[in-house]
């Protein structure tokens, strides 16, 4: 998969996201150790690891979802744009507008298609064509078609594969720089998978997007970058292992650990 | 014998076989089954219990009873149109000839100078002027005149047939009672016959018939209330019923009883003079008409309303403030040692006996207070005659007592939403509240509603907490505002359970009915709002 444009600047431009010293504890648990790295901006950056390891807490200290966790600790800093997401003027709801989320399950609001994909951008005070806008997120991930007839029913009278598209949809329509995505295809059949993963790599060319999956082929897949974490068996905190353009990791990992990983030692 | 040969596979000694699984297997199917079964009977038994309570309270509403009237309706009507007045008032042992359908006679010291139409008036030895007899036939019964003084006084002593009295009379039996005054002298002798009703009395007659029977006195007083020339023909008419007919209950009868020992009924009524009638203690009546000494008069419009009153207070204190309170503690507070306390603090409040309640609203809302429950303050009393024992009071309490399970069923609905739910709207750029709002309360809301109906419908069945407020046990007076004084009807009911007369207890029972109706239709309501919320969220 073809690299280019990383110039590694931390201001905006090659990278979206620039994670410094990250560290998050669960109350006393120390679930994720010192993690730094860049996301690549419009590119597809991977988290893989072994189940555990940390990724979707990670994955959530990049739009402060953790901060819904009561017991939840953060320490270092994500910068986004030049910001510090974790700095005292930052108010997580404009970080959540730029950084999307689309969940593992499904989760669509129990109200109409219509209203999953609208409902993002109206209590943003969207003051646009809001039909113009749903069909066009619609449109983006190739569901305007199936649902164009049955925008009033409800979002989760759609399958699996449809449902996920649908979240990927609300989370585009406030116009987000990233999308973060924890496993997405964890709950869908392979050719949803597929139908998903094509989407990604379309995405790509508008959002920067993170992906976590347990899934190594798909990582090869769809990714650009991939990060490969692991856990300290002792304490069982996750930390970073290594992290790099996605055919470098699969092909000539530098840490063996990851090696051991990729061919099916490990984990 | 286990159906299934095993493999010889390592570990085999570890698991059950053969026989020994198919023992084992049976012994799992015995155990499933006993404790079918015990859900099956704790099942049947709270059916049980149910419906003997529910047969109880129907058993009582409804059944026979006997009633005596003081003076029998026809006797009214009659005494009305003969123009027997004042001077023949001790009418009251005429009521002894109820239930003759053949004829009437009323002997009268006065000679009647006007007989009713579809009666003959025939004199009777009008020489003894003070003895003058007058009857009154109806034209069909023939065979009466020609009634002299010597027929009658030989009727009235010794005949039991007609044709004992006059050969060419008729051999039905007479059923009639003869009345002797004191000296052996026939005063009055009168019988009944099929007479238009009382109902049927026009106005001036029903004035006329009250002027008759009531003592001076009342009829000043009824006159003080009211000038009786103005008063609707409705309200003289119930006038009339109550204090010239004065049923009296002498017995009331079971539904059960009623249906089994109809025979008894009827002969015990026959017995004692008097008419066995299957009622409803439950009318249209019963729910309008205010408190009366008399059970049979006696309605629980004033404790109905004190009851919507007072739970109009409690629904209006007590839903929004818990709803919110649960909202803040679940998706606002955060989970640290203070909110801990508070949250055992509720749990702890829901399990306080509900009489404590009461007592606190004594000391908060009836006493500390008084000068806003009196509406003292906003001057619809003046200060010294403020009494905080009113509607708001009764109001507030309630809401008190229900106020921390609705808190905890409303946590309870809330904590039910997934999170998932909760992520997706943030992961969008939500604010909490906007989250609250849009998403996690319309999935809530069927569960709060649950929650707050029952906890509702549990204060409307409060009495102790509302007793020691100081709800009144007797009062006729409709509460109209906030600050009247009140009674409810669990109270109501409480009070008649507790009176000595039998007919109390019936319409304490027709007053649990209603109650029961009441909460029906309150959870019906629930119902009805949850359904709609239920089907709103898709
Ligand atoms: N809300 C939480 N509270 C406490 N511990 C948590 C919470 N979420 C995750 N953890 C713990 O943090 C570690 C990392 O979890 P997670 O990030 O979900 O791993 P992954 O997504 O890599 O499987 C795990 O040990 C998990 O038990
Ligand atoms: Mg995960």
């Amino acid at each position: 998969m073809a690299v280019s444009n990383v110039d590694g600047t931390t201001e905006g431009g090659g990278y979206a996201l620039t994670a410094s010293n990250l560290q998050v504890w669960y109350g006393g648990f120390h679930a994720v150790s010192d993690v730094s790295m860049e996301v690549p901006t419009h590119r597809i950056t991977a988290m893989i690891g072994p189940s555990g390891c940390g990724k979707s807490t990670l994955l959530r200290t990049f739009n402060r979802m953790n901060d819904l966790v009561d017991v939840a600790r953060v320490e270092g800093s994500v910068h986004y744009r030049g910001v510090d997401i974790y700095g005292p003027d930052v108010d997580p709801v404009e970080v959540r507008r730029r950084i999307g989320m689309v969940f593992q399950k499904p989760n669509p609001f129990p109200k109409s298609i219509f209203e999953n994909v609208a409902w993002g951008a109206r209590i943003h005070g969207f003051k646009g064509d809001m039909e113009q806008l749903v069909e066009d997120c619609l449109r983006r991930v190739v569901l305007w078609d199936e649902v164009k007839d049955k925008l009033n029913q409800s979002g989760l009278s759609l399958s699996g594969g449809q449902q996920q598209r649908l979240c990927i949809a609300r989370a585009i329509a406030v116009q987000p720089d990233i999308v973060l995505m924890d496993e997405p295809c964890s709950a869908l059949d392979p050719i949803a998978t597929l139908h998903i993963e094509e989407l990604m790599r379309d995405l790509a060319a508008q959002y920067t997007i993170v992906v976590v999956t347990h899934n190594m082929q798909q990582a090869a897949r769809v990714s650009d970058y991939t990060a490969f974490f692991s856990v300290i068996p002792e304490t069982r905190t996750g930390e970073l292992v290594e992290v790099g353009p996605t055919d470098m990791i699969f092909d000539s990992p530098d840490n063996p650990r990851t090696n051991d990983y990729i061919t099916g030692r490990f984990g | 014998m286990g159906v299934f040969t095993e493999k010889a596979a390592v570990g085999a000694g570890d698991w059950p076989q053969g026989a020994e699984e198919t023992s084992q297997t049976r012994r799992r199917r015995v155990r499933g089954r006993v404790w079918r079964g015990l859900i099956r009977v704790s099942t049947v038994f709270g059916l049980l219990v149910l419906t003997t309570l529910l047969y109880n309270v129907v058993n009582s509403t409804w059944g026979y009873v006997v009633v005596r009237d003081q003076l029998s309706e026809q006797l009214i009507v009659l005494l009305e149109r003969s123009h027997i007045t004042h001077a023949e008032r001790r009418v009251d042992a005429l009521k002894m000839v109820d239930g003759n359908p053949h004829a009437v006679v009323v002997m009268s010291s006065q000679l009647v100078p006007a007989v009713p139409d579809g009666f003959r008036g025939v004199p009777i030895g009008d020489q003894h002027a003070a003895l003058a007899l007058i009857a009154l036939v109806p034209e069909e019964n023939r065979f009466l005149l020609g009634l002299d003084e010597t027929l009658l006084r030989q009727l009235l002593r010794e005949g039991s047939r007609w044709s004992d009295l006059a050969p060419n009379w008729p051999t039905e039996s007479i059923s009639l009672m003869f009345v002797v005054d004191e000296d052996g002298v026939l005063s009055r002798w009168a019988a009944r016959q099929d007479l238009p009703n009382l109902d049927n009395l026009g106005t001036n007659a029903m004035l006329a018939v009250l002027e008759t029977h009531l003592s001076a006195g009342l009829l000043r007083r009824y006159d003080r209330e009211e000038p009786m020339a103005d008063r609707s023909r409705a309200n003289l008419l119930a006038l009339v019923q109550e204090r010239v007919k004065e049923p009296e209950v002498l017995a009331t009868f079971t539904l059960r009883d009623s249906l089994v020992r109809q025979g008894e009924i009827q002969a015990f009524a026959e017995s004692e003079g008097a008419i066995a009638e299957f009622r409803s203690w439950l009318t249209p009546g019963f729910l309008v008409r205010p408190q009366s000494a008399n059970a049979a008069r006696s309605g629980i419009r004033t404790a109905l309303l004190g009851s919507l009153w007072v739970i109009a207070i409690t629904i209006i204190f007590s839903v929004p403030l818990g709803i919110g309170a649960a909202i803040y503690l679940e998706e606002f507070s955060s989970r640290n040692w203070f909110g801990r306390v508070i949250e055992t603090n509720i749990n702890n409040l829901a399990g306080v006996p509900s009489i404590i309640y009461g007592m606190l609203g004594l000391v908060i809302f009836v006493r500390a207070l008084t000068q806003i429950t009196s509406g003292s303050l906003f001057g619809t009393v003046s200060a010294d005659e403020a009494s905080g024992r009113t509607i708001l009071s009764a109001g507030l309490t309630l809401g008190l007592l229900i106020l921390p399970v609705i808190i905890i069923n409303g946590q309870e609905a809330i904590r039910a939403v997934p999170d998932s739910l909760r992520e997706a709207a943030y992961g969008v750029g939500s604010t909490r509240w906007q989250c609250v709002r849009w998403h996690v309360l319309p999935m809530a809301v069927p569960g709060i509603l649950t929650g707050a109906i029952l906890a509702v419908s549990r204060a409307l069945g409060e009495t102790a907490p509302l007793v020691v407020i100081g709800a009144a046990t007797f009062i006729s007076v409709d509460p109209t505002n906030l600050f009247a004084k009140f009674t409810v009807l669990p109270i109501q009911i409480y009070q008649w359970t507790s009176r000595p007369q039998a007919e109390f207890r019936n319409i304490a029972a027709a007053a649990i009915l209603v109650l029961l109706v009441l909460l029906l239709f309150i959870n019906a309501t629930a119902v009805l709002l949850r359904n709609r919320a239920e089907s709103q969220r898709m």
